[in-house]
């Protein structure tokens, strides 16, 4: 039995870079108020099993997990305090905290996680990443045992996911639940420092401070470590449009605004009352050709011009001042947990070259469907200098701006596009490996290159993390030779902010806010 | 009248009907799958499968269809896919922010419209009559959420007069203060259409022999103008308040979304971005009601402002 503690594997898979994160552990702010926070998604439920499309810093304020992911995006104790795998990979073992409070008063034992396990596995929206768990046990009050029916490398990673999420609740409230959503206030129980007071559909949901909350050992790093809850209720409020969010923050009604478009930021720098801050991981922003078919996939020649000559930082400028995105041939960019992420050389930016390969290409003038879809890493921001860029190579590119809805049917369509614009989270963890060689419908792409598969196998269940950090450098490389994505850089998530607001975090783009307060 | 009242009540079952069957299925063709917001984005085929099935998508369209209207002549316009809660509860919870903000949209239109184009229509290309056209010409070309913004700027961000967003309900003074800058922006419009359909039709009707008979009788100029002219001049001008009670319930999504209000615009907008079918379907059968009552509403108020109208 080989015993893992999270400071040794946080190492392990992080390369051993320490992460920028300010320290905080003494919870010796300022308590009292009420934070008002606006948000550009709607809050219906705080279910944390059931829903991925929905804010996650309330539900991750409620709830917890055994495991908790830190800026370094390593699993550190939670609930649990401390695990140990077995030799043959098979089964992990977790200690869970003692004298941990639910907010219903009932105090955490084994059997809450294993109920919780028995409702995830029926209802959890990311349930698939944790398909080789056979079952789970209660060995003791304290004790609780993972059997798998494979080795997993990647299972602390998958169990402290941030969304559709396993969370632990009280064994009667989940089988009582069962497959049934958890919508009312009576239903949302966990063990974080905040508890639910109430739920309004769509507008508001509000919390309240957990009095009774356990706080966890060692430094605040992203989703690990102590959680102060300094605010007597957090309310959450929906508020889509990103320049009513802007208005409310300058004249107060807000506290705190998550996800300020960069071409607001400027308003909120020159009030004095609010403070701008980017927050690092942001969204990845990225271009994935169609390999399985269509001009990519017959002249693949046409995959590396589109390359060549690709001015990065130029289409970048479409998410407003550099302040606010970084492209890949930066410095800033070199961050422990992307450990592939130095691709300058994979953008030469030579449109000569660029037209060249064109021509080499055999590329005949056909027409190339390029898919956007507004807001985010994924919008319009970037889409018209990369049309531009298209056209001013020669192409004949038809760009297709589609809603998101319809832009989440059309993709997994083989035959409907040739190029889309994408995005995604920049929490690029190894786990996360699992969706890079399909295209996240479960579907393998065709046409890619010998040992695809064997590597992503060894990045994500290996038992070894060195070998599994190493498996993954040779993913990335490989991808980047073969090009079927180009990852032009990243933006980051701004938080508009009271500037009597403290220590709201830098490496945290979902505005957690317990351990924010406020200064008078 | 109640024969007409009853006979035109009956008239508006067809019309729903054929507005629930087109609504149903343009809704349930439109392209996106709602089961995409209920699964992680690289989930398998089977999870998204799943959720299909829990939703009813599995379903063939027919069967969905037939389902859904036995249900809605059942008095059950369904569950909401994303709130999880019955469509008329959330319908209802909606209602009062949409009607309290159409309604003062309305007051403003028709305390600003009437006016104008009456002021308009006594001093016809005087300068009066230049800053009314100014004034309606801006109304009619200028987006809401254009005006809402600059509202915002001036009376919320610069003056911190008013609210920027949301809707309060601690007090009616409040919530009156929360309404003022969408009502503003959202009566505008309707209150340039008003001032000037006020203008043409007043001075239609003070060109014809009564009021000039009127005047040749010495009576005074507010008598001529309220009695005789503005009374007859009033058929057009309900015809367009009609017309705008409509346009306020269904412009008040786009100033829904930009003050943040959690009115039945937001709501529909929230749905359709997000494929709540249930929700879009059971929300455009009660909107289109309420615009079907409301005409209902201004054919009998023709028979009030116009005696020459019966109904019998």
């Amino acid at each position: 039995m080989r015993k893992l503690l999270s400071s040794t594997s946080a190492i392990v898979l992080t390369g051993g870079i320490a992460f920028a994160g300010a320290a905080h552990a003494a919870c010796d702010g300022t308590y009292g108020g009420v934070l008002n926070i606006a948000g550009p998604l709607p809050l219906v439920t705080l279910d944390h099993m059931m829903i991925t499309q929905e804010p996650t810093a309330p539900r991750n304020a409620v709830y917890e997990q055994l495991v908790a992911l830190d800026a370094n995006l390593a699993p550190q104790p939670a609930l649990a305090t401390e695990w140990q795998v077995s030799d043959d990979g098979l089964t992990w073992t977790f200690t869970l905290r003692e004298g941990v409070q639910f907010h219903n008063g009932k105090t955490l034992d084994a059997e809450d996680v294993v109920a919780s396990w028995e409702r995830y596995s029926e209802v959890g929206s990311r349930r698939f990443e944790l398909a080789d768990v056979d079952r789970v046990e209660a060995v003791d009050a304290l004790t609780v045992a993972v059997h798998l029916s494979q080795p997993y490398g990647a299972l602390l990673e998958s169990i402290s996911a941030m969304s559709g999420a396993w969370a632990i609740m009280p064994a009667e409230i989940a089988r009582e639940l069962g497959s049934n959503r958890a919508d009312r206030a009576e239903h949302v129980v966990g063990t974080g420092p905040y508890m639910v007071k109430e739920i309004v559909p769509e507008i508001r949901t509000t919390l309240e401070r957990f009095d009774a909350y356990t706080r966890h050992d060692g430094e605040a790093s992203y989703n690990a470590g102590p959680r102060c809850a300094y605010f007597d209720e957090v309310n959450f409020v929906h508020i889509a449009d990103p320049s009513t969010r802007v208005s409310a923050l300058l004249t107060g009604e807000v506290d705190l605004a998550i996800q300020v478009p960069g071409d607001e930021a400027d308003r909120l720098i020159a009030a004095e009352n609010t403070q701008v801050i980017p927050t690092s991981p942001g969204a990845r922003v990225y271009f994935k050709f169609n390999v399985a078919g269509g001009v990519f996939a017959d002249y693949p020649l046409l995959r590396d011009a589109v390359r060549a000559g690709l001015d990065t930082e130029e289409l970048m400028w479409g998410f407003g001042p550099s302040d606010y995105w970084r492209v890949n041939n930066t410095p800033r960019f070199q961050e422990p947990q992307w450990p592939w992420i130095d691709q300058s050389h994979h953008f030469p930016n030579d449109m000569e070259l660029a037209q060249q390969l064109v021509e080499e290409s055999g590329y005949q003038g056909e027409e190339i469907r390029f898919l956007v879809v507004p807001g985010g890493a994924t919008g319009w921001e970037k889409a018209p200098a990369m049309d531009q860029y298209l056209r001013d190579l020669g192409l004949n590119v038809r760009m297709e701006n589609l809603d998101s809805a319809t832009f989440g049917t059309v993709r997994r369509d083989l035959d409907a596009w040739e190029l889309k614009g994408a995005g995604g989270g920049s929490l690029v963890g190894l786990r996360y490996l699992d969706s890079s060689g399909v295209d996240r419908n479960g579907d393998p792409w065709p046409n890619l290159p010998d040992g695809w598969y064997d590597v992503l196998d060894r990045a994500i269940n290996g038992e070894d993390q060195d070998a599994r950090a190493q498996a993954a450098q040779e993913f990335y490389e490989l991808q980047a030779e073969f090009n079927n994505e180009m990852w032009t850089g990243d933006i980051f998530v701004i938080m508009g902010a009271n500037s009597n607001l403290r220590h709201i975090s830098e490496n945290d783009s979902t505005a957690s806010f317990w351990n924010i307060w406020r200064e008078e | 009248m109640t024969a007409y009242i009853l006979r035109r009540l009956l008239g508006t079952i067809p019309i729903i009907l054929i507005v629930g069957v087109i609504t149903f299925f343009l809704v349930q063709l439109s392209p996106g799958d709602p089961a995409m917001f209920y699964v992680s984005p690289d989930a398998p085929p089977d999870e998204v499968d799943r959720v299909r099935e829990r939703l009813g998508l599995d379903q063939p369209i027919m069967t969905r269809f037939t389902f859904w209207l036995g249900e809605v002549f059942q008095g059950n316009l369904g569950v909401s896919f994303h709130q999880n809660r019955p469509v008329l509860d959330a319908f209802m919870d909606a209602l009062p922010v949409t009607l309290w903000l159409a309604g003062l949209s309305m007051i403003i239109a028709l305390v600003v419209g009437i006016p104008v184009g009456l002021l308009s229509a006594l001093h016809p290309n005087g300068a009066v009559d230049r800053f009314s056209t100014i004034f309606v010409f801006i109304g009619v070309s200028m987006p809401n959420f254009w005006l809402g913004m600059l509202l915002v700027l001036l009376f919320s961000v610069t003056l911190g007069l008013l609210p920027a967003q949301g809707f309060n309900t601690t007090s009616a003074w409040g919530g009156f203060r929360s309404l003022l800058l969408p009502a503003i922006t959202l009566g505008y419009s309707q209150a340039a259409l008003i001032a000037r359909m006020t203008r043409s039709s007043m001075l239609e009707v003070m060109r014809q022999d009564y009021v000039q008979t009127a005047r040749a009788k010495g009576l005074r100029g507010h008598v001529v103008l309220g009695k005789h002219a503005f009374g007859n001049a009033l058929n057009p001008i309900v015809t367009v308040i009609g017309l705008a009670i409509g346009s306020l319930v269904a412009g008040s999504a786009v100033v829904e979304v930009v003050f943040n209000l959690p009115g039945i615009g937001r709501l529909v907008v929230d749905s359709v971005m997000r494929r709540d079918y249930p929700m879009i379907q059971g929300i455009l059968l009660l909107t289109a009601g309420m615009i079907i009552l409301v005409n209902l509403l201004t054919d009998l108020l023709y028979a009030l402002v116009d005696p020459r109208i019966r109904y019998d």
